[in-house]
């Protein structure tokens, strides 16, 4: 059981490293095109799409909506507030991992380290959310359907202002448990 | 407060804290604790083996002073 910490810990240090590379070029892409959209650096990029839920649309000509600046904004707040929260996030459960693993869940780093999660996932869970909710509604009224019509609720960001919640109840939680255990510890 | 006799008991029954430690498991530096009145709390099981070791009653060991 013990050995299930280790090998979660190692895997959020390896994602940590993953994540770096990717999150880099994702906000060079974003920077090319939101701060120099002239320049051969975008231009080497192709056209520009913004990244954006699971969906993938590919489109025969380039949208005049991704041309705007606004939305390239938007994309690249979403894509800097996703790639944050990721290395952050996984940095914080690579400690939290290894608390457990090298000497246990009640201590009071780890009710930090839940608070510190917690508070992530509520700012900036909620703006990747929203804003890639956003930018998917614009997309999808930008399809031209024959047969049918789409409408998209953009709710999801409320899952990530739960999981933020959620997160800061189990550290107040942890806390109690935290000081129940430390008082146990100085009971001879 | 709650006062803690053992060092009193301890000197009546001519008991060293290594011996004590070893007849009632618990490590010197913690019982040396208890015996500085630095613990904040006490486990019956200790109670239990520390009226035990020194053949004494929970009373002995512990009083109660007015601060």
């Amino acid at each position: 059981m013990n050995l299930l910490f280790k090998v979660a810990y190692l895997i959020c240090r390896i994602l940590f490293i993953l994540v770096i590379p990717i999150a880099l070029f994702g906000i060079l892409y974003h920077i090319a095109y939101v701060f120099f959209p002239h320049s051969n650096f975008a231009a080497s990029f192709g056209n520009f799409e913004p990244i954006f839920s699971y969906l993938t649309i590919e489109f025969e000509k380039q949208l005049d909506l991704f041309m705007k600046t606004e939305i390239r904004t938007l994309s690249f707040i979403g894509t800097v507030s996703l790639f944050i929260l990721a290395l952050f996030v996984l940095r914080i459960l690579d400690k939290l991992f290894q608390n457990v693993y090298k000497h246990s869940l009640f201590m009071e780093e780890n009710v930090n380290l839940f608070y510190k999660m917690g508070i992530l996932i509520l700012s900036l869970g909620t703006i990747f959310c929203y804003i890639d909710g956003l930018l998917f509604n614009k997309t999808i009224e930008a399809l031209h359907i024959t047969n049918a019509s789409i409408q998209f609720s953009n709710f999801s960001y409320l899952d990530s202002i739960l999981s933020g919640a959620v997160c800061l109840l189990i550290g107040a939680a942890l806390k109690v448990a935290v000081k129940a255990v430390e008082e146990n510890k100085y009971t001879i | 407060m709650i006062r803690i006799r053992l060092d009193v008991i301890m000197a009546e029954r001519k008991m060293s804290l290594n011996e004590l430690s070893e007849k009632v498991g618990i490590t010197p530096a913690n019982l040396s604790i208890l015996k500085n009145e630095k613990g904040k709390a006490i486990r019956f099981s200790t109670l239990d083996a520390l009226c035990k070791a020194l053949d004494c009653q929970p009373g002995d060991l512990l009083e109660y002073k007015e601060e």
